[in-house]
């Protein structure tokens, strides 16, 4: 996304000025939520600039000073957001920790927390990040001359952060067709992932799919359960995904400071499901997140002590569904699994495999990868007869 | 009942207080939210030359992209 001159993120149109004093937020005093010197001094000069932004508050919804902004009227919205996922990124906090060998977050060597907070915590959001401005994480500016929205911009804010995996595929940036739920003027991400999802209810959730309030496809689409016979096979036992999501991308890894050290990769694989506590099915979709036994050696830690205590082939929820895809689209000469079900050395590409683990990860250059992986693999998951 | 009308008096001024606290409470409020209006922040950020005059550094042409 391009970002904005340091002018324009705070600019405000004269001829909307007046649009925004219309509205509630329009009516409180600048000072009351940015602090600084709003008196008149004279011309916009430096001097008075510098008077002016003296004490200033560039972000009120930031957690210093959210109680003194947001929580004043927002105030049951503020509470449950504290212990949000998008305020706390509590998912990646808990699996950092488990795979550096400690009991909690909190717990992490001084190094390994400021480069953290350097590093991934810039991610976090907060309410402006949504409803004034862009995000932190793509160097902000006013959405719209100030105005607060109370529907995020898909663009400018959702993709803005989920951009570079979500976004992408929703749009069909990088699959080959665009989400079948994406229609230009059609589904947002709000449709789906509502405001209890965004702003949390109170909870802090240990990772992102432990929250049963997280839409499900079955939501809008259980009525067709029974309605083919791949639904009436796989129902409950495959994730949607398994058969209606396109590649995806994934990522080998990641290193702090300095970013993905391979490209990323256009990749489909059905693993064993990772999360049956909190999702039912046996297979799912799973991608490879960027992260691998030294992703924070700049950090001060050569290695992750623990690295192979979790996947790094994670469940995945791709936005790339169509109804046809490779898996689903079969000549009608063939059998209907002709294209999803191992047949010899057909449709294997398909699955989290051990020997195409160990091809595409070899020990000595990505140590502990097929240990982490073996709870993932779908070897000894497989019917009978599929692997012989 | 017969002390009634003698403490009349005395809920009329209470009442009386309340609304002249009130009503000067709001024209505090009108003021400070006009003057801050009209102050230096509007007149500078809605004014695009200032803020560019004023701009110490052109952060402008990075291109960035969400990781999620």
């Amino acid at each position: 996304m391009p970002q904005l001159a340091a002018w324009e993120k705070v600019y405000i149109q004269p001829d909307k000025l007046s649009d925004f004093q219309a509205t509630a937020h329009g009516k409180i005093p600048c000072e009351n939520c940015h602090g600084g010197h709003a008196e008149l001094r004279g011309a916009n000069t430096e001097t008075n600039m510098v008077y002016a932004h003296d004490g200033l508050i560039p972000e009120p919804s930031d957690p210093m000073h959210v109680d003194q902004a947001c929580r004043v009227c927002h105030y049951s919205i503020v509470e449950n957001s504290k212990s949000s996922m998008h305020m706390n990124l509590w998912g990646e906090k808990n699996f950092l920790a488990k795979r550096a060998g400690l009991a909690q977050f909190t717990s992490l060597p001084k190094s390994m927390d400021a480069g953290y907070n350097k590093d991934c915590f810039k991610c976090h959001t907060t309410c402006g990040d949504c409803h004034v401005t862009r995000p932190n994480a793509v160097e902000s500016g006013f959405l719209d001359n100030h105005m607060f929205k109370k529907t995020p911009d898909r663009d400018l804010n959702c993709t803005a952060c989920h951009g570079s995996r979500v976004g992408e595929e929703y749009l069909g940036q990088r699959s080959e067709q665009r989400d079948v739920h994406y229609i230009p003027g059609g589904m947002h991400c709000v449709d789906c992932h509502d405001m209890t999802e965004m702003h949390g209810d109170g909870t802090k959730y240990p990772h992102r799919m432990a929250n049963q309030l997280l839409p499900k496809c079955e939501d809008c689409h259980e009525s067709v359960s029974g309605d083919n016979t791949y639904h009436q096979t796989h129902w409950g036992e495959l994730s949607c995904s398994v058969c209606h999501s396109q590649q995806y991308k994934s990522c080998n890894s990641c290193h702090a400071g300095e970013g993905v050290a391979e490209p990323s990769y256009l990749s489909f694989k059905i693993g064993l499901n990772p999360l049956p506590d909190d999702r039912s099915y046996t297979f799912v979709t799973v991608r490879h997140i960027p992260i691998s036994e030294n992703t924070f050696r700049n950090w001060g830690n050569a290695r992750l002590q623990n690295y192979t205590a979790l996947p790094s082939w994670k469940y995945t929820t791709p936005h790339n569904i169509r109804r046809w895809t490779t898996r689903t689209t079969v000549d009608s000469t063939e059998a209907c699994y002709a294209n999803c079900h191992i047949d010899g050395n057909k449709n294997r590409e398909y699955y989290l495999l051990e020997d195409s683990l160990k091809a595409e990860f070899p020990e000595s250059q990505y140590p502990g990868e097929i240990e982490a992986n073996q709870p993932v693999t779908v070897d000894n998951a497989l019917p009978a007869g599929w692997l012989n | 009942m017969q002390n009634a009308p003698r403490y009349l008096w005395l809920l009329v001024l209470v009442f009386a207080t309340s609304f002249l606290f009130v009503v000067s409470c709001t024209e505090e409020t009108s003021h400070v939210t006009k003057q801050t209006m009209d102050s230096s922040c509007l007149s500078c950020h809605t004014d695009n030359d200032a803020l560019i005059a004023l701009a110490k550094s052109d952060d402008s042409g990075g291109e960035s992209s969400g990781e999620g």
